[in-house]
């Protein structure tokens, strides 16, 4: 029999796995795929108006009579490019890392079967090469053509086709370390934690990874504005893994001096050293496959002690809390929305801080003491609909029959505010926590004001974003796209835009005008107050929703 | 007394459940069997409180579930069909979630929930997440969690499948010294086997209709002696030695 013939459908089939499974298995995901493509939609449309943006500068640069403007532009632009398949790269690899190596599926369906464990393994590199290929080809197809194109003015250095060539070998190269760090840490993290962390290191790698990608963005879209900064070639940059490949793509050009040379090697030696540890990871867990994907034989005989710490309580609240963590897709929302929050108020930090001269002895500038007041609340609004948004998703569905044989008013309204415990102990405490030191720092004793009013605000929200709310987090099914995204994310826009600039600048007002801070005050908690009696009032009327109730159709009565 | 008097539910045009009536007495444990799609699990569902039925009640010494389904689910113990439980968390904190959404003390909760792990043979597992249990495993642990409370009704729907030879008999033993104990139990099987076994009497459902309902000495006649012939005759079941010559045949090539 021709083995490539027999490998075919294997490796289409981890190929199918690969997409289908990873991040994107568990329950919710249809709701999920969704929304994803609703926001690359969005990316796309958006990425469409960069070659124009380009193209318009580079115009301009061109007919200056000086060269270095434009070079200066081209090389942090460069940057700014390379950087994008590194982070898609990364994003991309942590959604498919629980389908990187064969597993305990993969062990129980295929070993059985008349295939050799070479050819399992074969097939499942082979479909990830494929995998990867395919994904980096597209993304530095089109950085390759679409940047040098776009730029090739008079002042640009080298061929059109040298720029091509050397531009897409730099994204490749930018992409393949972007997936080759997640495969390593993934594979090599597989290999070496202890077995009751495997499951939960599925968990943790793709969050993290996704999570510090969506933080890096606020920086990476500021980087076409920092030219000055990258001109003076500063030696911080050494540790910015896009910046190796600026100096590969120099290094090809012909165009590098000793700083970018020295960039482009530290770029290949660390492409080399991600796709050896994946090699390695590979090649380790080929000869350690039993050990890893199946369990050791369980001792279960009666009467044996246990050494582990006595558990807490158990209920709603703890229950909510093992499922977001212990499950990737809900605590992946939540990082995600949390993620973006914290790369807004970071940013808006930073700018306060670099753009003015700060000292604590003196009145905080405008953009810094805007930055310190505003920022809790951006945290506490993202961070509340992703919290919201993840106790939406269902997980494990058919097993919410515990909740339902044992509703009732009294047991209901335990659950629910084990809900309201949920938002406060995961969002609005720990953002307390860290508002209130920078907040006295930046705004001093009068910063217990902002703190206050920030916590009531966190409160109000938490009431208002919960006040139909009647489900047991992730019991319930989700029915998605009831409403179109675009009202969506145009409603979002609108209460962001309310809570973080209005209200914001309100409270920065009510530092300097006590009437406005009482009434403040009030407003706040008569809204907590009225949404919190509204929703424990229902709780005893109205059973815990286990079924999403699809969007009612507005019957217009035309005839 | 669990007493089911006229229970009807439908699916759209499919009667699932047609005036089903049967009672089951203290101390007894009644067999509830019938093949499948006969209604036996639709009809476990509204006794729990999963489904609402169309038409009929269901009480329990005389309190009725649909009066008060808060104090009658309180008084139940169940083990679905399928192992559903939440996987991602460990044996001991399923037990304590169900311990607290049944309002039971903690401490009793976890002590009871510790020592109904250790009988069951899982006490070494009892802190690993259940993802990486067998069925029989996860069945375990739901039979721990249906008793937490003691329950004056256990329902067990298939609550034997997935388990092995020992934990088998430990279950019969232990269901039939319940029974003694005075609890109600509704037991409803594939197995005629365990049932003839553990069972004095049954209910035998067929398209949805009781189509049998007595002790099992009394239904066996000298034409079918045993469950498993009356079972076949009440349910009206095929032949399967020619069904099963059929496949054989067809495996050949015949």
């Amino acid at each position: 029999m021709n083995p490539l013939r027999s490998l075919r459908p294997l490796v289409r089939h981890f190929l199918g796995s690969l997409i289908g499974r990873g991040v994107l298995q568990d329950d919710g995901v249809e709701a999920v795929r969704g929304l994803l493509f609703g926001v690359v939609a969005g990316l796309v449309s958006v990425g469409f108006m960069l070659p124009r943006q380009f193209s318009r500068i580079y115009l301009e640069l061109g007919y200056l009579p000086d060269p270095e403007p434009f070079r200066r532009a081209m090389v942090t632009d460069s940057m700014f490019m390379l950087t994008l398949p590194f982070l898609v790269a990364m994003v991309v690899a942590a959604l498919v890392a629980p389908s990187m190596f064969p597993d305990e599926v993969d062990y129980l369906t295929l070993v059985p079967l008349p295939i050799t464990r070479q050819r399992i393994f074969a097939a499942k590199l082979a479909a990830l090469a494929l995998f990867v290929g395919a994904l980096l080809l597209s993304l530095a197809a089109f950085a390759a053509i679409a940047f040098p194109m776009f730029t090739h003015q008079r002042w640009a250095e080298g061929t059109i086709t040298g720029r091509i060539l050397a531009h897409g070998l730099a994204a490749m190269s930018s992409g393949v370390l972007g997936f080759g760090c997640v495969l390593a840490i993934q594979g090599l993290g597989s290999m070496w934690a202890p077995r009751q962390w495997l499951q939960r290191l599925g968990v943790i790698v793709p969050s993290a990874v996704i999570t510090g990608a969506i933080l890096a963005l606020p920086f990476v879209l500021q980087l076409p504005a920092q030219r000055m900064w990258v001109a003076s070639e500063p030696a911080v940059l050494a540790f910015f893994p896009p910046a190796w490949f600026v100096g590969m793509e120099r290094v090809l050009l012909g165009v590098a001096n000793p700083y970018w040379q020295r960039m482009a090697w530290t770029g290949v030696l660390g492409t080399s050293a991600v796709i050896v540890a994946g090699i390695c990871a590979y090649a380790l867990l080929y000869r350690r496959f039993e050990r890893l994907v199946l369990p050791p034989p369980r001792d279960t005989r009666t009467g044996t002690t246990s050494a582990r710490p006595p558990l807490p309580q158990m209920g709603v609240w703890p229950f909510t809390r093992a499922t977001l963590w212990r499950n990737r897709l809900p605590l992946l929302l939540f990082l995600v929305f949390a993620a973006i929050g914290g790369g807004v108020v970071t940013k808006a930090l930073l700018d306060g801080f670099l753009t003015s001269t700060f000292r604590w002895d003196e009145p905080a500038p405008p953009a810094l003491l805007a930055a310190a007041v505003g920022f809790p609340l951006v945290l506490m609004l993202t961070g509340l609909t992703g919290l919201r948004t993840s106790f939406l998703l269902p997980v494990q569905s058919r097993a919410n029959w515990i909740f339902r044989v044992t509703d009732g008013p009294e047991p209901r309204a335990q659950h629910l505010a084990a809900v309201d415990r949920a938002c406060l102990r995961l969002v609005v405490v720990p953002v307390l926590a860290i508002a209130v030191p920078l907040q006295f720092w930046v705004i001093g004793i009068d910063a217990w004001r902002t703190v206050l009013l920030s916590a009531l605000a966190g409160l109000a929200m938490a009431e208002v974003m919960l006040l139909d709310w009647r489900r047991v987090p992730f019991t319930c099914t989700w029915i998605p796209g009831k409403r179109p995204l675009v009202f969506t994310l145009i409603g979002a826009l609108i209460i962001y835009v309310l809570v973080t600039s209005l209200l914001a600048s309100l409270f920065q007002l009510s530092l300097f005008s006590w009437p406005l801070f009482l009434s403040l005050s009030g407003t706040l908690l008569i809204v907590t107050a009225i949404a919190r009696d509204r929703r424990q009032r229902a709780w005893l009327t109205q059973p815990l929703q286990f079924e999403d109730e699809p969007f009612r159709i507005q019957v217009l009565g035309l005839r | 007394m669990l007493d089911v008097r006229g229970l009807t539910r439908r699916y759209g045009g499919l009667l699932a459940v047609d005036n089903v009536s049967f009672s089951c007495a203290p101390g007894e444990i009644l067999g509830y069997l019938g093949p499948n799609g006969s209604g036996k699990s639709t009809t476990i569902r509204m006794l729990v409180g999963l489904l609402e039925p169309d038409n009929g009640t269901i009480t329990l010494d005389g309190s009725s579930l649909e009066d008060d389904p808060i104090a009658f689910k309180r008084r139940i113990g169940y083990v679905p069909e399928e192992p559903q439980l939440y996987t991602h968390l460990s044996a001991i904190e399923y037990l304590l979630l169900v311990g607290a959404l049944r309002e039971l003390d903690p401490n009793t909760c976890r002590h009871t929930g510790e020592r109904l792990l250790e009988l069951f043979g899982l006490h070494d597992a009892r802190y690993g997440t259940m993802a990486t249990f067998s069925k029989g495993m996860r069945q375990r642990v739901l039979l721990a969690a249906a008793l937490l409370h003691d329950p004056e009704l256990l329902i067990l729907d298939e609550p034997f499948s997935g388990l092995d030879v020992s934990a088998d008999l430990l279950f019969r033993t232990f269901l039939q010294a319940l029974a003694r104990e005075g609890r109600t139990i509704l037991f409803s099987s594939h197995r005629l086997d365990v049932v003839e076994k553990v069972c004095e009497r049954v209910v035998i459902l067929h398209r949805g209709k009781v189509v049998a309902d007595g002790r099992i000495a009394d239904l066996r006649s000298d034409r079918t002696p045993t469950l498993e012939g009356v079972f076949a005759e009440v349910t009206q079941q095929e032949d399967y030695s020619a069904i099963a010559t059929d496949i054989v045949n067809t495996v050949r090539g015949r």
